[in-house]
C-alpha cells in the first residue's frame, strides 16, 4: 500500500507539534521552578544541530543505510529544522545577543536556518520547473549538449539550404555567439526568456528577406535558440540546487565550530554567571 | 525525371541460418532420425520444406563429459534431440555455485563498512584471472569454439540415483524454448554426446506441420505440466479430477506474436500508437464470436477498445491472467450468443491455453464460485455475479453499454474508455508501447519530485565498484521516468544466449545477475536487452590498469542493476533518494503502480 503524501505530512506534523509542545512545556515548567533554562535549551539545541548534521554523514556512507532511509532521515531534518528554529529564539530569550562570538554563532545560525528554508523551497518547487521544459539534462553532461548544439549549428551554415547571406549573417552574428557563450550572472540568478524571445523574433523577421525555399530553413534554427535556452535553463537551476546544498553544508561546519566553542565558554565563565 | 530505385536482395526468413557451428551438418542422416523419419516431408509447404528446417534452424553441437547442457532456471529458446550419447537430467537442484552462478549471502555492517574502508579507488577494478573456475565449476572451449561451463568430480556431486539418464533419440528442453519460461532441470552430458539443437523457429514449424511431433509435445505437457497449471489456477480450483482431466485433454496451445520481439523492439516502438496497436497479432476482437476461455502462460496481451478510428488501451494483462470468462458466463445465463467485449492482442511474444466454451460451461461454471475457496472469496464472488448479472425479466445485459465486466481480477485496474482520465490514459499506453510493462523492478522517477541531485547514481556507484549499474536517463511518461536501470524483467530476453550462463534469474528474489567471474565479456546480453540497460565496461587492476587478452584487446564484462541483492535495506538508490522520487516498482502491478505516480 503507497501511502499518500498528505497523510504522511499530517502524521509527521502532528507527532512534531506534541513533542515541540512537550518540549516547550518542559523548558515552561523549568522557568516556573526558577530553573535555568539556557543550558537545557542550549544543550537540546546542541543535541538538534549535531543530529541534523548527521544527515550529511547518514547520505555519505551507504553502508549505513541500515539506519532507515535517506527520505526518512530528510523528514526528521526538515521537522528537527523547524524545531531547531523555535528552541533557538526559546535560547536566546527573543533577545539578539550582545557578545561578538554570540552574534557571529546567531548570524550562521540564522544563515543556515534561512539557507534551509530556501532550500526547502527550492526543492519543492524546481524540479517542476524543470520536468516543464521536457528536455531532460544531465547537469555533467550540459557542456558537452552545448558542443553538439554548436556542431549542429555548423553543419546548418555548410548546409545548401543556409547558403544565403542573410541566414548565414545572423547564424554568424547572433546565433554561434549565444550557442557558444555561457549566459549572464544575473540569468543565472533570475533565468528567463527574453533571450529566447529576442532571438526567434529575429529569426521570424527575417522571413520577409527570404525565398519561400530559404523560409523553411528557418525551422531548424528556431529549434536550436530553443534547445540551447533549454539547456541554460536546467544549468541555471540545476546548478542553483546543488549551489544552495554547497552553502547549506558549509555553514553547518562553521556552525558546529562555533557552537562548540560557545559551550564550552560558557561553562568556563559558568561561575560568573 | 524519372523515379530511381535500388534493387535488392529481398529478406527471407532464412538468410541468417542458425548453423555457424563447425561441426558438419548432414541432413539426410538427421532424416533418418526416428523422430524425422515418423514426419511426412508433404505435410510441409514448399517454402518451408523439413530439409529447410533442419539446415537452417538446427546445428548439430558436440558436448564432452560432463559439460551442462541446460541449467535449471535458464531461459532458452532451443531444444535438444539427442543424436549419440547419453545425457543426465539432473533431479536434484545442484547449488548456485556448481552452475556457475554466484551464491547470494547478505553483508552484515560490519562487512559493508569492511568493504567500504577497503574500496579501492579504481572504478571496474578486479583483480586480474578472477575468471572461470571454482573447485566444482569451471569452463572450457568446446570444439566449436563456445564456452561452456562442466561439472568436474561427478560421482563426488551427484550420486547415480541424482540423475536421470536419457538416450539417443530423446527430445529435450522444448517447453521452455516454446514458452520461454525457465528450465525445469539441469542436464549434464554423459561422456561425450552429440545434440541437435532446434531453435524456437524452427520447433514452432516442426510442431505446425508435423502431427507427430505436435501430439508428442502436447502429450508430454499434458502429462507433466498441464494438469498442475490447470490446479493451479484460481479460477479452476475446486475441480474433480475427472473435469481437471476433460478440460485438460480439450485445451489447445496457442502462441501468437514474435518470440524475438526484442530484435526489431527499438522500430517497432517508434511507430504511431494505433499503427503499432494494429501490428500486433490479434487474439480476439471485439463482436467477434467468442472462441473460449484463454489463460496465459506467459506474455503480455493488450486489451482495447475500438474508439472513433484508433484504439483506446483499457488494460495490459500477463502470465496467470485470463479472458473470455465474463463472456461465457453471460452466455451460459442468458443463453444467447455473446460476442467479445475488447480487442485483445500480443504485446510481443504470448503463449496461451485456450478452454473450449463448452468445457468452461460443463466443468467450470458448476463450481463457480467456489465455496472450497474460503467463503469470504465465495460469498464475494456469488455476490457479485447476482448483482451483476444480466435481468432476463427486463431483457436487459450488463455489456449493453461498453461496460468493464466485473468477473476477471484485470478488470478492475481497468478504467472505462469513458471514465479515462487522459494523462491516465497517456500514461497507460505509452507504458504499453515502450513495453515497459515487462518490468518487476523498474525504477520510476518522479521528475516532478526529483531535484537532479544525482544520490541514487553515487549511492550505486558506491555499492558497486565505483561505477553505477544505471543511468538517470530514459524514457518520459508524464512527469515520471522510467531510468535506464536493468527492469527485471518478467520476459527476459537478455538471458537467452549466454554462452557460459554467466547472467541468470535468481529463483527465491526473482533478481537477474550476472555472475562476474563466468560472464566472458561477449556482450549477448547487452545486445539482447531491449531497454539498453546492460552496459559492457571494460575492468581494470587495483593498480589502474587496464586488463586486457593476449592480443591487447581489453577484457569487457557485462555489468547491470542488481538491485543490490547482497546488501540488507534494498536498493541504494531507492535507499539515497532524500525526496522520496525514485521507486523499484513491478509494473504487473498495476494497482500499486498507479497509487504510486498519483501520490
Amino acid at each position: 500500500m503507497i501511502e499518500q503524501f498528505w497523510r504522511r505530512r499530517l502524521r509527521h506534523l502532528t507527532l512534531f507539534l506534541l513533542l515541540a509542545a512537550v518540549g516547550g512545556l518542559w523548558l515552561y515548567w523549568q522557568r516556573q521552578n526558577l530553573g535555568r533554562t539556557s543550558f537545557p535549551s542550549g544543550y537540546m539545541l546542541f543535541a538538534i544541530v549535531l543530529t541534523l548534521a548527521a544527515y550529511r554523514v547518514r547520505k555519505r556512507w551507504h553502508f549505513l543505510r541500515g539506519l532507515g532511509s535517506s527520505s526518512a532521515w530528510l523528514h526528521v531534518h526538515i521537522y528537527l529544522g523547524f524545531a531547531a528554529f523555535g528552541l533557538f529564539w526559546l535560547h536566546i530569550g527573543f533577545q539578539w545577543p550582545l557578545g561578538t562570538l554570540e552574534q557571529v554563532l546567531a548570524t550562521v545560525f540564522m544563515l543556515i536556518t534561512g539557507s534551509g528554508f530556501y532550500g526547502l523551497y527550492l526543492t519543492r518547487t524546481y524540479p517542476k520547473k524543470l520536468t516543464a521544459v521536457g528536455n531532460e539534462v544531465l547537469y555533467e553532461q550540459i557542456p558537452i549538449q552545448r558542443r553538439h548544439l554548436v556542431r549542429r549549428a555548423e553543419a546548418l551554415a555548410l548546409d545548401a539550404k543556409y547558403q544565403t547571406e542573410i541566414l548565414i549573417d545572423f547564424i554568424d552574428r547572433r546565433l554561434m555567439p549565444f550557442l557558444t557563450r555561457g549566459r549572464s550572472f544575473y540569468y543565472l540568478l533570475f533565468p528567463n526568456g527574453g533571450t529566447r524571445r529576442a532571438l526567434l523574433t529575429e529569426v521570424e523577421n527575417l522571413n520577409r528577406y527570404l525565398t519561400s525555399d530559404h523560409q523553411s530553413g528557418t525551422v531548424p534554427l528556431k529549434r536550436l535558440i530553443q534547445d540551447k535556452d533549454d539547456l541554460d535553463f536546467h544549468y541555471a537551476l540545476q546548478g542553483r540546487l546543488k549551489g544552495w546544498l554547497f552553502v547549506h553544508i558549509c555553514l553547518t561546519g562553521v556552525l558546529i565550530v562555533l557552537a562548540g566553542f560557545h559551550t564550552i565558554l560558557v561553562h568556563v565563565f559558568q561561575g560568573g554567571v | 525525371m524519372s523515379a530511381t530505385v535500388t534493387i535488392t536482395h529481398r529478406p527471407q526468413r532464412w538468410d541468417q541460418p542458425f548453423c555457424d557451428s563447425t561441426v558438419p551438418m548432414d541432413v539426410r542422416a538427421l532424416l533418418e532420425q526416428p523422430l524425422f523419419a515418423g514426419m511426412n516431408p508433404d505435410d510441409f509447404p514448399k517454402q518451408i520444406p523439413l530439409e529447410g528446417i533442419l539446415r537452417n534452424d538446427a546445428r548439430v553441437v558436440d558436448f564432452e563429459d560432463g559439460d551442462i547442457i541446460i541449467r535449471e532456471g535458464d531461459y532458452g529458446s532451443s531444444a535438444f534431440l539427442i543424436l549419440s550419447g547419453n545425457v543426465g537430467v539432473v533431479l536434484k537442484t545442484l547449488p548456485s555455485r556448481l552452475l556457475g552462478r554466484p551464491e547470494r549471502r547478505q553483508r552484515s555492517l560490519v562487512e559493508s563498512i569492511r568493504e567500504w574502508w577497503n574500496r579501492s579507488p579504481v572504478a571496474e577494478s578486479r583483480q586480474p584471472n578472477n575468471t572461470g573456475s571454482s573447485q566444482e565449476v569451471s569452463s572450457r572451449r568446446g570444439r566449436d569454439g563456445q564456452v561452456r561451463v562442466y561439472l568436474q568430480d561427478i560421482p563426488r556431486i551427484l550420486a547415480p540415483t541424482d540423475i536421470e539418464s536419457m538416450k539417443a533419440g530423446e527430445l529435450f528442453g522444448e517447453m521452455a524454448a516454446l514458452t520461454r519460461s525457465p528450465r525445469s532441470a539441469t542436464v549434464i552430458s554423459q561422456g561425450r554426446c552429440r545434440l541437435l539443437e532446434i531453435r524456437w523457429q524452427g520447433l514452432r514449424e516442426l510442431m505446425k506441420y508435423s502431427p507427430q511431433l505436435r501430439q508428442y509435445t502436447a502429450q508430454q505437457y499434458r502429462e507433466h505440466s498441464l494438469k498442475v497449471h490447470l490446479r493451479e489456477t484460481p479460477l479452476l480450483h475446486g475441480l474433480s479430477e475427472y473435469a481437471v482431466d476433460a478440460v485438460a485433454q480439450n485445451v489447445q496451445f496457442q502462441s501468437y506474436g514474435d518470440f524475438e520481439w526484442h530484435q526489431p523492439f527499438r522500430e517497432v516502438i517508434r511507430q504511431d500508437v494505433n499503427r503499432q496497436i494494429e501490428s500486433e497479432p490479434v487474439i480476439a476482437i471485439e463482436g467477434d464470436y467468442l472462441g473460449g476461455l484463454y489463460m496465459i502462460r506467459s506474455g503480455f496481451v493488450r486489451v482495447s477498445r475500438r474508439r472513433g478510428d484508433g484504439h483506446h488501451t483499457l488494460t495490459y494483462l500477463g502470465k496467470g491472467d485470463y479472458f473470455g470468462f465474463s463472456e461465457i458466463l453471460q452466455y451460459a445465463n442468458s443463453g444467447a450468443s455473446v460476442p467479445w467485449q475488447h480487442s485483445f492482442r500480443a504485446i510481443g511474444y504470448v503463449d496461451l491455453l485456450q478452454i473450449p466454451t463448452s468445457d468452461v460451461v460443463q466443468y467450470v461454471l458448476p463450481n463457480w464460485p467456489n465455496p472450497q475457496l474460503g467463503t469470504k472469496r465465495g460469498r464475494e464472488n456469488a455476490d457479485r455475479i447476482q448483482t451483476s448479472l444480466p435481468d432476463q425479466t427486463q431483457g436487459k445485459s450488463p455489456f449493453s453499454e461498453p461496460k468493464i465486466d466485473l468477473y476477471e481480477p484485470w478488470a478492475r485496474s481497468a478504467v472505462p474508455v469513458q471514465d479515462a482520465a487522459p494523462e491516465h490514459q497517456q500514461r497507460l499506453e505509452q507504458f504499453v508501447q515502450l513495453r515497459l510493462i515487462n518490468g518487476e523492478q523498474a525504477m520510476v522517477i518522479d521528475l516532478d519530485r526529483c531535484t537532479r541531485c544525482d544520490d541514487c547514481v553515487r549511492a550505486c556507484a558506491e555499492t558497486h565498484q565505483g561505477n553505477p549499474r544505471f543511468m538517470r536517463t530514459g524514457p518520459v511518461v508524464g512527469h515520471h521516468m522510467v531510468a535506464n536501470a536493468c527492469m527485471h524483467c518478467t520476459d527476459p530476453v537478455c538471458l537467452i544466449g549466454c554462452p557460459t550462463g554467466a547472467i541468470g534469474r535468481e529463483h527465491s528474489t526473482g533478481v537477474v545477475q550476472i555472475n562476474d567471474q563466468t560472464c566472458i565479456g561477449c556482450g549477448t546480453c547487452s545486445q539482447s536487452c531491449p531497454y539498453e540497460n546492460i552496459r559492457m565496461v571494460e575492468i581494470f587492476d587495483p593498480q589502474f590498469r587496464q586488463q586486457v587478452d593476449e592480443r591487447q584487446l581489453p577484457i569487457l564484462k557485462a555489468t547491470k542493476c542488481d538491485l543490490c541483492v547482497d546488501y540488507s535495506g534494498g536498493p541504494a538508490c531507492q535507499n539515497a533518494c532524500p525526496h522520496d522520487a525514485l521507486v523499484r516498482i513491478n509494473m504487473r502491478e498495476t494497482d500499486v503502480l498507479s497509487q504510486w505516480l498519483d501520490r
